[in-house]
């Protein structure tokens, strides 16, 4: 038996719960040499409908601004960002106007971040849908990764 | 020719020619390779000529059976990528995981049965091997304001 | 034709063609120690919806957290079967959790723990998992929520 599993048997034996309060979400998870990244959006910034409230370039800053995000949270876990090898694929919702439809323009602004990183191993595959609301008070983006990472 | 250019003949479909028709966003690749993974990006509806041979919403411009047509079409636009990415159809090993996204007018839910048209290609083109986990989502709005787009995760054979 | 389908053939055998349309879609699929699983929502075991709605406008954000326990637990049938003993799985990778909004609800964190809480309290720590709680249109026969996951089985 690991260590882990002794934990798991004592913690059962004497009725522990798991603490209540502890997040259900990691903002990484590794599996081999390949990551996931939880989604981000922007808090503070550049909120509502991309084609009305916001223009097409809020849209596309929003996503630069998100791709630093996930950068940021990737770098936290890694130590180093020299230790992504490739991006893999992008996953992620734009809040759009019902008229907008140039939904891969505005995800640009994620993918040219990690070009500029990472050069050819960072423009991913993207599957980019449009939604009507998003959390944090309807961020203009949301986005994740998956990502492989050198031994 | 491959087991799996047979089998397309069989249903009547053709993939492209291998002169990069397929376009997505302008700044992203079409797929990535990661040992015996395969990431496909999110297509749409192209036809030949690399244009969207569908534009509009499933409840609205579309209906049910219209968008299953549009989904197998997405399909064929897969099967070129996958072409071109490996080669060799007869390298894919089989399919893991697609994201249908749907291009829904409000109350359209029939989203599985859209879908499917993208997997009964794939099904009937690689058999078991072509079936797959998938998520089916409706969207407010899509790229080009096509009526759907599939991405695929996709084992390649050892 | 193959050869042994042309020998059938001699013997007036044709295999016939087994209609698979509309049965393509797994419920999971397994690649080495990962399980991919299909979008699940708040489906009874036939398949029927148990709510259908869209957060915000039809239903609240609490009917919102109920709807994606709902999938945590038709999910969780999903999963038994594909692992087959649940001590069989190490640790939860990623989940995708999508709720059809409207009007003013952008809670979908909170509301997306009726999902998750399910699998940090049966599996501990190693319920944990990344994960994007978003919004979007219409689901599928109109649920408020659809959720699809990975998971990591021990070797």
């Amino acid at each position: 038996m690991t260590a882990d599993e002794r934990l798991e048997k004592k913690a059962y034996e004497l009725d522990i719960d798991f603490p209540q309060n502890l997040l259900a979400l990691v903002s990484v998870r590794r599996v081999g040499n390949i990551l996931f990244t939880s989604g981000s959006g922007c808090a503070t910034f550049r909120q509502g409908l991309i084609g009305s409230q916001l223009t097409f370039e809020d849209g596309y800053l929003a996503c630069q601004h998100i791709a630093t995000i996930q950068l940021g949270m990737i770098r936290q876990y890694l130590g180093s960002l020299d230790k992504v090898d490739q991006i893999l694929r992008v996953y992620g919702h734009l809040t759009v106007d019902d008229d907008f439809h140039d939904l891969d323009k505005v995800a640009d602004g994620f993918t040219d971040v990690m070009g500029a990183v990472f050069g050819d191993r960072g423009r991913a595959p993207r599957t980019i849908l449009g939604s009507r609301n998003l959390p944090v008070g309807n961020t203009a983006a949301e986005l994740e990764v998956i990502l492989s990472v050198k031994d | 020719m491959s087991v799996a250019e047979k089998r397309l003949e069989r249903i009547g479909l053709t993939i492209y020619g291998d002169d990069g028709t397929i376009r997505s966003g302008a700044g992203n690749a079409l797929y990535t390779i990661h040992e015996d993974l395969l990431f496909i990006t999110g297509l749409e509806p192209r036809g030949e000529d690399g244009q969207p041979a569908f534009v509009g919403r499933l409840g609205r411009e579309y209906t049910r059976e219209e968008g299953y047509q549009a989904a197998r079409l997405v399909a064929v636009n897969m099967l070129t990528v996958i072409q071109n990415a490996l080669g060799d159809l007869d390298r894919v090993d089989y399919f893991i995981k697609v994201m249908a996204l749907v291009n829904t007018a409000d109350g359209f839910s029939d989203l599985p049965e859209v879908a499917d048209g993208f997997t009964d290609v794939m099904t009937e083109v690689f058999g078991e091997r072509g079936m797959h986990a998938r998520t089916e989502l409706g969207a407010t709005n899509l790229n080009n304001n096509v009526p759907i787009i599939c991405d695929a995760i996709i084992k390649i054979r050892d | 034709m193959t050869i042994p389908e042309h020998n059938l053939a001699k013997m007036g055998i044709d295999i016939a063609h087994v209609d698979r349309a509309g049965k393509g879609v797994l419920p999971f699929r397994r690649y080495k120690d990962l399980v991919f699983v299909s979008g699940h929502g708040p489906f009874d075991m036939e398949g029927q919806p148990l709510m259908q709605g869209t957060v915000g406008v039809d239903l609240t954000p609490e009917q919102g957290y109920e709807a994606a326990r709902l999938a945590a637990v038709r999910m969780l049938a999903t999963i038994k079967d594909a692992v087959g003993d649940l001590d069989n799985i190490d640790y939860f990778v990623k989940a995708l959790c999508i709720f059809n909004s409207g009007g003013d609800f952008y809670d979908m964190p909170a509301q997306a723990n009726g999902f998750s809480h399910i699998f940090t309290r049966a599996f501990g720590q190693r319920g944990q998992h990344a994960r994007a709680a978003m919004g979007c249109g219409t689901h599928s026969r109109n649920v408020p929520f659809m959720v699809d996951m990975i998971l990591k089985l021990k070797r």
